[in-house]
Formats: structure tokens, C-alpha cells, sequence
């Protein structure tokens, strides 16, 4: 037998105050295991985001809005930005890769996103990681196509103006999607299937459907682990042969916050690029939004300032699960100073057997300690199912999914942190132990 | 040299008024090794304190304990704590076993605290059982006190108090809480397995018949000049 027995001996005499304690322990770190989870995933999955764009050029008005919009397919498109930009942007020899994109409808919830193949080709959703299919192949787009379609979509929409009447007819050819394995897996749609679009950005039973616009799934990209796997990409060429767009953009309700504004002929929802250099990001953006036509938005900057609302939050919430745990510390001393009274004969026993105080001491901190250490460790996988539990959640509102059992290194410092705890909650007991009047104990009735 | 030797013990208590209450004040008392000594006493005078002071639990106000050659008042609070566990056995009347720990654990609990360092685990656990079969208990080694009988935990006790092989046991009046045939079966089992160890025992008792069992019977009103 060992001291540790005899430490596993007494907490087991009191399971019932011991368990108690001990889940209270579980539940403030299970908290704690959550919360910093989910902000540190949150945070890496954000900083993963943006990290495949320099800058995001949109219409004007909320910088994060637009980055969120973007980069994350979260919130509504801004407005849209003429599409002259886009042709701009495209000769300018400081960017390096330019991104067109175009929003404003759905599939079951998932946004579709009319955009390049230079996205699906060169966007890179993870560090040093390009878009993988798992099947298929990527949607065909042509340059010139776009500018013609851009064109067809212009003469289409004075068209329309001027006689409320529709006689053009799209090239049913071009309208290909590709889709985010997310999307892929919870539509259920495979190469080969066809599906109608609705408008809005969210699944809305009321959205209208651009019926006479099937698109053709011809690929499914592998997942990526970020919200691009919620999307559906279609050749952004084929956004503009849409009859419905024009018609419907004049139509829909602005009030509906699911909508999002459609660019209208001429326009796009924004655009994403890379630069050539560092300097060219801050000369750009300066050129922008000097302008009237656009503002342009670093995502790092936007994203920081993200960060720091959220982190707000994050540290209330982490100071009310700290308060947690610091109370069932304070239980579990409390618990152990109330059970002082039952165990004084025993530990008067075990000094007339030989054991010194400071050893008593050591027993009764390392019982303290053990309560503190199992409910740390019950914690530790709590949380842990708290965080899966609500991963899904997290994923359909953000797109982040969240790797089960992953191991970030503040559990280590949990830990020790509530181990040291335990030492703290179990000084006042031992100390009491310490005082015990051996000869008092002994000849008191048990 | 006596195994114990006791020289002008005083222990006084302070009271209210600034006087002192002497409870003990025994000008010579000795016990040589393997005798077997019983101290007779009346409730209330001082047989505990008695005890306690010898084992060192208790510090006097004044006088020596000597103890296998150590004088206690010479040690320091944590090697008086050593000296109790490694040389003297105790045996209460309450038993005092932990409910928590099985019989076996009670047995060899003394020895986690002043053991020989020499013996591992294994060895203390040998020893235990050796002991639990002695007083009979070799099949109730796993069982707590709670589902032993009075007269078996007190067989645990004695079991408990020859563990770290002491040189003298301190028995208190140890059949007072059992029936006429248990604690007559824990006395013969206290008396001969301190003679086989070669533990002096010193049996303190209110009870004629266990008094009867010694050849050595002190009165403790005739030791304590303070009664």
C-alpha cells in the first residue's frame, strides 16, 4: 500500500461528496474545453480563409460584410460593383489573380456562387492547397463568353425595360455547376444531375425558382474543411444568360433579409484578388476606395477586427466557466472541511501508527487534488462532446466543421491549472489536519 | 537497561485561575523487555494519559520518557512520530480501524507511515496476511470493518499492532468493548503473540478478570502521586 491508496481509499469512503465535487470540477472544464475550442478552431478556420485572398473589391458599405460575404459565403452580398471593374482589374499588372464572383441564389440553403474556373483552379482554400475534385471535372468557362454573355444580358435588360417582354433564350450548354463536397453530400446530387436555383442566399420556401434554368452538375470537389465546401460553383458566364435575374432583381423584396441583391446587367457582386507584392495590396485598395464605383477590403484587417468583437465574447464566456470552476474548487474544500469533523479520528489513528502531520497534510491535499484531477479529466472528454455535439450546428451556421479529439496544448494547461486548484482547495482542510489534537481524537467516542 | 523508563513525569494542565491541574506525577515507573505489565485504574484516572504520554503523543510538562534507549523529550515532534510507529504497537478499545480500508489495508497501514525501509510492497503485503492468519482472520483479508464482528475487528487491531514489529505494545483496556468470550479471545491472542514477537506489553484496564490474567498488576492511583 501506498500514500496514493490511502488517498484513493478516503475519497472513495465519501463517493457520494466526491463524485458530486468532482462533476462540478467537470462541468466548469468541460466549459472551458468548449468555449476555447470552438474560438480557437473558429479563429484558425478564419485565418485559413482569407489567407487564399489579398483583398476583396465589392460594393460600398460594410467592409466585414463584404469580406464575410466573400471569403466565408456568410451575411448578404453588399450591392454589387460595375462589371467594367472586373475588366479593369483583369490588365492591371499589380494583380496577380483576379476572382470575378456573382450571388444571390441558392439550392436547398447552399448559396450557389457564379464565378471563374481560376477559382477552382488557383484559389487555394487551405494553405498550399488547391481545390481537389473527387469526381468529375470543373465547369468550362470562357472569358470572351462572359463578356458576351455580359453584353446579351446588358441588350437583354434595356430590352426588357423598354417592353416589360422576354424573347431571348439562353445557351442551356454553359450552365454547369460544381459543387463544395458539403453541398454534394446533403443535396445528394451527383455528375449528371440537373437542379433549379432559388432566389435568396437561404433556404426560403417563398424564394422563386429560376425554373427554366437547370444547371448540370459536373463536378464534386473533395473536401477542404472551410465554408467553400457549403458552396455550389457555377460558370459565372451562365449567371448572366439567366432570363429570371434581370426580371427578378426588380422584383424582390429588399425588406427580405434572407435576398440577396443580384447583379444586374453590367454588375457584379465582387471580386477577389492576389497581388504581385505586398505594397501593390495598399496602393489598390487606395485607388478603390478613392473611387466611387467600389470599396476594396483586406480580409486580414477585417478579420482581425472580427476577432477582437468576438473575442470580447469569448473572454466573458471564458471568465464565467473560469467562476465555475473556481466555485467547485471552493466545494470541494468546502465538502472536504465539512467531512474534517468525521475523519479526525482517523487521522488521529493513522498518527499514533506513525504518520507525521506533514504526511497527513499531504493526504488530505492529495485527496483534494485527485477530486480536482478526475474532474478535470471527466472535463476534458465533457467538452469535448459538448464540442462535437454542437459541431454540426457550427457548421450549418458558418461552414467550419470541427475536428473531433483534436488536441490543442491549452488542455495541458487546464490541467495543471485545476490540479493546482485542488492543491489550493485542499491547504484549508489539511491545515485543519495538521492541528489535530492526536490524544483529543483518539479518546473521543467514534 | 529497561525497555521504558519513566523518571518524575509531571503532566499539568493550565487552569482558569492561573493554577495547575496535575493529572499525572509518577516519580519512577519501569517496564523491562518481553514482561508483560498491567496498570490498573479507575475511569478518569489518567490510564490514557498515561499511555499517550509514553507513546509520545502526548509531551509532559515535565520529567523523561526513555524509550529503548531514546529519551522523547530529546526527539522532535516528527521523529517521535517515527519512534511511535516503528517500536510501539497500539491496541484500543474502540478498535479504530478505517472503514474505508479492508482488513488486510488496516493491517498494513502502519507500515506505510514508519515501516522498514527495507521491505517493498510485496513484502508488507506478505507480512499482513501472515499476521491477518494469526488471529485467524487469513480469510477476511478483503473485507472492511464494516462487515467484520467487534471481536474480529479487534483481531484486526492486535494484527495491526504487531505490523512494523514493535518492542512494546500499549494495550487500552482492550476487551472493553467486546463480550466476555471475544475479548477473552482477543487477550489470549494479545498476550501470546506479544511473547512469541518478543513485544513488551503494557495492558491498561479497569476489569478484575482481565487484571487476573497478569502476574504483574500495578494500581495506577499508587503510581500517581497527583491522584
Amino acid at each position: 500500500m501506498t500514500l496514493g491508496r490511502i488517498i484513493f481509499n478516503n475519497a472513495r469512503q465519501r463517493l457520494l461528496s466526491t463524485a458530486l465535487t468532482g462533476l462540478s470540477v467537470a462541468v466548469g472544464v468541460a466549459l472551458i474545453v468548449a468555449i476555447l475550442t470552438i474560438k480557437l478552431v473558429s479563429q484558425e478556420r478564419l485565418r485559413v480563409g482569407y489567407s487564399g485572398f489579398d483583398m476583396v473589391v465589392g460594393a460600398r458599405g460594410s467592409s466585414l460584410q463584404l469580406v464575410l460575404n466573400v471569403v466565408y459565403h456568410l451575411d448578404t452580398s453588399p450591392g454589387n460593383i460595375p462589371f467594367s471593374l472586373y475588366e479593369k482589374l483583369g490588365k492591371d499588372p499589380r494583380v496577380k489573380m483576379l476572382v470575378p464572383f456573382a450571388v444571390g441564389d441558392n439550392y436547398q440553403g447552399f448559396r450557389i456562387v457564379g464565378t471563374s474556373d481560376i477559382f477552382l483552379r488557383d484559389f487555394e482554400p487551405q494553405p498550399h492547397q488547391s481545390f481537389e475534385l473527387a469526381s468529375g471535372r470543373i465547369f468550362k468557362f470562357e472569358e470572351s463568353e462572359l463578356l458576351e454573355a455580359m453584353k446579351d444580358a446588358m441588350d437583354r435588360g434595356s430590352h426588357e425595360k423598354t417592353d416589360g417582354k422576354d424573347d431571348h433564350h439562353h445557351d442551356a450548354g454553359h450552365c454547369e455547376a460544381v459543387l463544395g463536397s458539403t453541398a454534394a453530400d446533403v443535396t445528394g446530387l451527383k455528375i449528371g444531375n440537373t437542379f433549379v436555383a432559388t432566389h435568396g442566399v437561404q433556404q426560403n420556401s417563398e424564394g422563386e425558382k429560376h425554373q427554366e434554368s437547370p444547371w448540370t452538375v459536373v463536378g464534386i470537389l473533395k473536401p477542404t474543411e472551410t465554408p467553400a465546401d457549403r458552396a455550389i460553383y457555377i460558370n459565372l458566364d451562365s449567371f448572366y444568360h439567366i432570363e429570371g435575374h434581370v426580371i427578378e432583381e426588380k422584383h424582390s423584396s429588399k425588406s427580405d433579409s434572407t435576398a440577396s441583391a443580384e447583379p444586374e446587367p453590367g454588375q457584379i457582386s465582387a471580386l477577389a484578388l492576389k497581388t504581385r507584392s505586398p505594397i501593390a495590396v495598399w496602393s489598390l485598395r487606395r485607388e478603390i476606395n478613392n473611387g466611387d464605383e467600389a470599396q476594396a477590403a483586406v480580409p486580414s484587417e477585417e478579420i482581425r477586427k472580427l476577432l477582437t468583437i468576438t473575442g470580447n465574447v469569448d473572454r466573458i464566456l471564458l471568465i464565467q466557466a473560469v467562476l465555475i470552476v473556481i466555485v467547485s474548487a471552493m466545494g470541494t474544500a468546502l465538502a472536504m472541511f465539512n467531512s474534517m469533523n468525521d475523519r479526525r479520528r482517523d487521522i488521529a489513528v493513522m498518527r499514533a501508527l506513525g504518520a507525521r502531520r506533514q504526511t497527513i497534510m499531504a493526504i488530505i491535499v492529495g485527496e483534494a487534488v485527485l477530486i480536482a484531477g478526475l474532474g478535470a479529466g471527466l472535463g476534458l472528454i465533457l467538452g469535448q462532446v459538448v464540442v462535437q455535439a454542437s459541431a454540426s450546428m457550427i457548421q450549418a451556421a458558418v461552414g467550419f466543421s470541427i475536428p473531433a479529439w483534436t488536441f490543442h496544448g491549452f488542455e495541458v494547461v487546464v490541467l495543471i491549472g485545476m490540479l493546482m486548484l485542488g492543491v489550493l482547495a485542499g491547504i484549508g482542510p489539511a491545515l485543519m489536519a495538521y492541528r489535530t489534537n492526536v490524544a483529543m481524537s483518539l479518546s473521543s467516542n467514534p | 537497561m529497561s525497555l521504558l523508563e519513566i523518571r518524575d513525569l509531571k503532566v499539568e494542565y493550565p487552569r482558569p485561575d492561573g493554577t495547575h491541574l496535575s493529572v499525572l506525577d509518577v516519580p519512577e515507573f519501569k517496564i523491562e523487555e518481553k514482561s508483560q505489565v498491567c496498570i490498573k485504574g479507575r475511569s478518569g484516572s489518567g490510564k490514557t494519559t498515561f499511555l499517550n504520554v509514553i507513546s509520545g503523543i502526548l509531551s509532559p510538562t515535565s520529567g523523561s520518557v526513555i524509550l529503548d534507549g531514546a529519551s522523547l523529550e530529546l526527539l522532535n515532534e516528527a521523529e517521535r512520530d517515527v519512534m511511535r510507529g516503528r517500536k510501539i504497537g497500539f491496541v484500543f478499545q474502540t478498535f479504530n480501524l478505517l472503514p474505508g480500508f479492508t482488513a488486510l489495508e488496516n493491517v498494513i497501514l502502519g507500515s506505510v507511515f514508519a515501516g522498514d525501509p527495507n521491505e517493498d510492497g510485496a513484502d508488507k503485503k506478505k507480512r499482513g496476511c501472515e499476521l491477518l492468519d494469526k488471529v485467524g482472520l487469513s480469510g477476511r483479508a478483503r473485507h472492511r470493518p464494516g462487515m467484520l464482528s467487534s471481536g474480529e475487528q479487534q483481531r484486526v487491531a492486535i494484527a495491526r499492532a504487531l505490523m512494523n514489529k514493535p518492542r512494546l505494545i500499549l494495550a487500552d483496556e482492550p476487551t472493553g468493548s467486546l463480550d466476555d468470550k471475544s475479548g477473552g479471545e482477543a487477550l489470549d491472542l494479545i498476550m501470546s503473540l506479544a511473547s512469541t514477537s518478543g513485544a513488551a506489553l503494557l495492558l491498561v484496564t479497569h476489569d478484575p478478570v482481565v487484571m487476573a490474567r497478569f502476574s504483574v498488576t500495578i494500581d495506577l492511583a499508587q503510581l500517581n502521586k497527583s491522584s
